[in-house]
């Protein structure tokens, strides 16, 4: 009992630590050229292309830093589990980090930070079981896109302004 | 005859930037382009107007990559660029500003800014040249601030040195004055003619004709995707054809 409570507690920090790393180094790439880049693609893609900047390049580096950061939690989650298995990323984990970036706010960096400890800690808080905690987020997912669907609607607030810039009639 | 040679003369030494040769671009069966073919020559700014769905916009966007021509050419500095992406066509250094601003509102000034140098300088000469441009714009005061606390005007300025910042040898401006006050207007104009002076060739879609027509060198008329007069702005401004557009027999 002793020797688990003690791994536990250096599982903890070792967590803590790479929590803590992870913004660390999420803060330097958005304060970089690069991260500044990445906001602006999220914004307006023609405007980056118009100003001589690929966008495919920045997509890919963008993906490939949210896969990087994917891949080393699941190692952390193995580390501290003990154990991993292909049903584990189902629904209600992938879920829970879907929630964590929504509730927290897209293209931020300390709101899922927060968001994640809300996301895990409030259902046992309250009681809540898995199943019921699973249907509570995503229809909390589902207010949070129909009340600020900010991403979605400039999407399609870009296509009407591209179909207005073409004179289909005179 | 010696008039004729002198002539020929000028139009073999006058280099052009920029040569659209018989541009078509149809959108859901509608001709918007029919053929255009017309000329930005180094150094000079020319005013490019026109009813709304001349087909303008669509111009611009043939020459800066976003929309290709069903046929035609665009050649800049010697160079095809039809098929180019708009990126790729940027950094030939044909920058362009759009219609209905494109800044990135999340962004400052001096980031909006920053973005488009990190397209040609890094580091450091990028922040350097950033800096120079925001004085140049006199928005070094607004480096700062968010587009959404700019006046119109200044949110004009800001595109516009947003283009300007990576030094571009052609700039394409869509509607810089639309939105503006008579002042506002002014000074964006005063911003278009310093760089002029520094040698930038600008082609400028404006609907505000008399401002346009006092400050370039050369215009260009279209209506109906065909370009219907060119020149310069007093002979332009004669021509029945643009009067005949301009409705009613009142001169633009």
């Amino acid at each position: 009992m002793h020797k688990l409570s003690h791994s536990l507690i250096g599982s903890y920090y070792a967590t803590l630590v790479f929590a803590l790393a992870s913004l660390l180094v999420l803060y330097v790439i958005g304060a970089s050229g690069t991260g500044l880049i990445l906001k602006a693609l999220g914004e307006d893609e023609d405007a980056v292309r118009a100003n001589g900047l690929n966008p495919t390049t920045y997509k890919i580096f963008g993906f490939v830093i949210s896969s990087v950061f994917a891949g080393l939690s699941g190692s952390v989650y193995a580390n501290v589990f003990g154990f991993v298995e292909p049903m584990l990323f189902s629904y209600s984990v992938s879920l829970s980090v879907v929630v964590m970036g929504v509730l927290g706010g897209l293209g931020t960096i300390a709101g899922p930070f927060y968001a994640a400890f809300l996301v895990e800690l409030l259902p046992p808080a309250l009681g809540v079981g898995q199943t019921e905690a699973t249907i509570i987020m995503t229809i909390v997912v589902m207010i949070l896109l129909i009340r600020n669907p900010s991403r979605l609607h400039r999407i399609i607030r870009t296509e009407k302004v591209k179909v207005e810039d073409h004179p289909t009639k005179r | 005859m010696i008039h004729v040679l002198c002539a020929l003369l000028v139009v073999v030494i006058m280099p052009s930037i920029l040569e659209v040769r018989e541009v078509k671009k149809k959108f859901n069966g509608l001709m918007v382009l029919k053929g255009v073919t017309m000329s930005v020559e180094a150094g000079k700014i020319v005013g490019l107007i026109g009813p709304n769905g001349a087909g303008k916009t669509t111009l611009f966007n043939v020459i800066s990559g976003f929309v290709r021509p069903d046929s035609g050419s665009v050649v800049f500095s010697g160079r095809e660029i039809v098929g180019l992406a708009p990126e790729e066509i940027s950094r030939l250094g044909v920058r362009r500003t759009f219609q209905l601003l494109k800044l990135w509102e999340k962004l400052t000034v001096e980031q909006n800014i920053l973005v488009s140098a990190l397209s040609v300088y890094q580091g450091e000469s990028a922040r350097r040249e950033v800096r120079t441009t925001l004085l140049e714009f006199g928005l070094a005061g607004k480096a700062s601030f968010y587009p959404t606390q700019l006046s119109q005007g200044e949110r004009r300025l800001v595109e516009l040195a947003r283009a300007v910042v990576a030094k571009p040898v052609l700039l394409l401006l869509d509607e810089p004055l639309a939105g503006l006050s008579e002042g506002e207007a002014e000074s964006v104009f005063e911003a278009i003619r310093r760089l002029h002076v520094r040698g930038s060739t600008m082609f400028i879609v404006e609907h505000r004709v008399k401002v346009l027509m006092r400050n370039v060198d050369r215009v260009v008329v279209m209506d109906q995707g065909v370009v219907i007069a060119q020149g310069n702005p007093a002979d332009v401004v004669a021509d029945p054809k643009v009067i005949e557009v301009y409705l009613g027999g009142t001169p633009p």
